[in-house]
């Protein structure tokens, strides 16, 4: 019974945490309006009238396919590049061998503006939504391989030697000793790999025109709409903040129970989200 | 006045914050029975609205920083003839007001000019004390005597400022006043209220909340006064109205709201939050009465937060223990059902303004004021129950 208040207590925090991110959006929104007072619709259109033109392209049937063609470009590439990078990554924690072999082409491939494999990536594939999958996996694995990598390298091998000392079994060693561990060093490493994989996927749907979000921005730029490109703009906005704030500031939340629970006492009543 | 009344600040203007509240409410009736809606030359909604925030709200100001402010930083308060002076200068202001049509407006702004200031220079040497310095309330206060010279500046045309938005700046600095006084009555009031439920204390505010809160309101108050009705501000009393209600979380402590010390300010900051809402969606573009908005803000976030914080201030400074009287949820509550009527009849029921959105709003008021001052007037007339001065 205890357990289940405490729940929904940490429940009703969180949720009532996105009055403090909503002040903070709405003022923003005031900054918005003032550049458009100040500069007409052409340069900055108001929010009422941007959100006007995102109710109407969502009327006609044109956002929700863009949202799902760029939703599956990202998701696409990100899952690649999770495995990738993560499996890469843990060999690369856990041998000095391909540390040293794949560390410099890891930190070289985070050198490689995401634009230029955008422009490789038209040459090889296409116009088509393997571009934008395809630069997402190559831009967004080398973040997941480094956190793959530390979370790996720094397991602690007394707490490993005392695992075995105590004969932990396998799965449990590797569910309850290994996993916290690693977790703690990949998740923030997938949080931004998965933010960062939206924001790519409309840079290569831009460029190629192979639809989606992006291309909806580029047809919105040719065609001078500045109220549209907006809309577009918010719609990636959306779904990033609902990202962040459905999907993974949940998850980080719920990874660092220990932490709250090590400080003790009326944690949840402190330790507000925003 | 005898001498315990002259005892302390809060005292004396305890007892006439409510004469001036119900005194402000009493000529609406003629704008809505149809018998002209001038007082002298000033519209009745002016005049109503400079009472109720320069009469109630200030007396009620001016009781509180009397009192609180000394015994935060251990400073002498203003007793005996220089408190008797003060309210004598409040009064001169009512007077004046009160004989509006009778008098040349320069007279009644020269009245009623004096006891804000006077107020400010009675409080200014709180800031002289050693440790942290409220001078966050002395700055309010500055404002708002500044906001009053505006006013009557504004009415004798030497500043082309509409006497009515110069009161609508006033009651939004209220509003600031407001969260910034809950800053420090919370902690305490949640404390006592968690005793008083039976738990243990669990007191830990964090400061960005209430920070956030106090700065949306801030920026408001200048939105509102540099551009009203303009779709910036709309935005900025929405984001106000939010951060107001972010912070209603401090108050979500285990047993804490079951008692009137700490629910009744939950209940005015709601008040607070839903006429900041309203407000915003009016500015930008929703059909919504901004008076009736306004009326959240004065009448149910004000005169909520004037009666809990009179009635706490009145309990501890007459050394009478917790729990607060009956007397406490009854006038709040009425209060809340008078404001909930003004604000929902005109933008709902317009047709039923003059009885359900005016006339029972009044009479509610005047209720909740007598019932307060039936039980606490006495405790504010005789002395201390420990016999200690003050």
């Amino acid at each position: 019974m205890n357990w289940v208040r405490d729940r929904a207590s940490r429940a009703l925090d969180y949720l009532w945490g996105g009055w403090g991110a909503a002040a903070s959006l709405l003022l923003l929104t005031a900054l918005w309006e003032a550049g458009h007072a100040a500069y007409g619709t052409l340069v900055l259109p108001s929010p009422r009238d941007t959100v006007a033109a995102l109710v109407r392209m969502g009327g006609d049937g044109r956002l929700l396919p863009a949202v799902v063609e760029t939703t599956g470009n990202a998701l696409g590439g990100f899952v690649a590049a999770s495995l990738v990078g993560g499996v890469l990554g843990a060999m690369a924690g856990a041998s000095d061998m391909m540390r040293r072999l794949l560390q410099p082409i890891a930190t070289l491939m985070l050198g490689i503006p995401a634009i230029a494999w955008v422009v490789l990536a038209l040459l090889w594939f296409g116009g088509s939504g393997l571009a934008a999958s395809f630069t997402v996996v190559v831009t967004t694995a080398p973040i997941v391989f480094s956190g793959a990598a530390q979370g790996v390298r720094t397991l602690d091998g007394d707490l490993r030697r005392m695992a075995r000392a105590f004969r932990v079994p396998g799965p449990m060693l590797v569910w309850d000793v290994y996993l916290p561990h690693m977790l703690s060093y990949l998740f923030p490493a997938l949080a931004s790999a998965l933010a960062l994989s939206w924001k790519i996927a409309v840079m290569a749907e831009l460029l190629s025109g192979a639809g989606g979000i992006g291309d909806g921005l580029a047809t919105a730029r040719v065609q001078l709409d500045t109220v549209k490109a907006l809309a577009w703009v918010l719609a990636v906005v959306g779904l990033l903040l609902a990202l962040e704030y459905l999907l993974l500031e949940p998850v980080r939340r719920h990874l660092q129970t220990w932490r709250r629970e090590a400080q003790g006492g009326d944690s949840a009543m402190t330790r507000g989200l925003l | 006045m005898n001498a315990t009344v002259l005892a302390y600040g809060f005292r004396p203007f305890f007892l006439l914050a409510p004469l001036a509240g119900a005194a402000a409410v009493l000529p609406l009736p003629m704008i809505w029975l149809g018998w002209g809606g001038m007082w002298g030359d000033l519209s009745i909604g002016a005049w109503h609205g400079h009472e109720q925030v320069f009469g109630f709200l200030s007396a009620a100001l001016a009781g509180f920083l009397l009192t609180a402010l000394p015994s935060w930083t251990g400073a002498t308060p203003v007793t005996g003839r220089n408190l008797a002076g003060l309210c004598l200068l409040w009064l001169v202001g009512r007077i004046a007001f009160w004989l509006d049509p009778l008098l040349p407006p320069a007279l009644v702004a020269a009245a009623d000019i004096l006891f804000l200031p006077a107020l400010l220079v009675a409080v200014v040497p709180v800031l002289r004390r050693p440790g942290p310095k409220p001078w966050e309330f002395v700055a309010a206060l500055a404002a708002l005597a500044a906001v009053n010279a505006v006013f009557h500046l504004g009415r004798l045309g030497v500043v082309e400022v509409a006497p009515e938005r110069a009161a609508t700046v006033a009651l939004n600095l209220f509003q600031v006043l407001i969260a910034l006084a809950l800053g420090r009555i919370l902690p305490v009031v949640l404390r006592s209220a968690q005793i008083e439920a039976g738990r243990a204390p669990q007191v830990r505010l964090m400061p960005g909340r209430r920070h956030l809160a106090v700065t949306t309101l801030v920026l408001f108050t200048v939105a509102e006064a540099v551009v009203p009705g303009h779709a910036v501000t709309g935005w900025i009393a929405l984001a106000a109205a939010c951060a107001q209600v972010d912070r209603m979380r401090e108050c979500h402590l285990a047993g804490a709201l079951r008692r009137p010390q700490a629910a009744l300010f939950y209940v005015a900051q709601g008040w607070m939050a839903l006429g900041l809402a309203l407000l915003g969606l009016s500015a930008l573009g929703m059909p919504l009465d901004p008076a009736a908005a306004r009326h959240a803000l004065g009448l149910g976030a004000g005169a909520t937060t004037a009666l809990t914080v009179m009635s706490v201030v009145s309990l501890r400074h007459t050394a009478r223990p917790f729990p607060l009287p009956a007397a406490t949820w009854g006038p709040a509550a009425l209060v809340s059902v008078a404001t909930a009527l003004r604000v929902a009849v005109p933008d709902l029921a317009p047709e039923a303004m003059a009885m359900a959105g005016v006339t029972i709003p009044m009479l509610l008021w005047l209720t909740a004021f007598g019932l307060w001052l039936r039980t606490f007037s006495p405790w504010l007339l005789r002395p201390r129950v420990d016999g200690c001065p003050g």
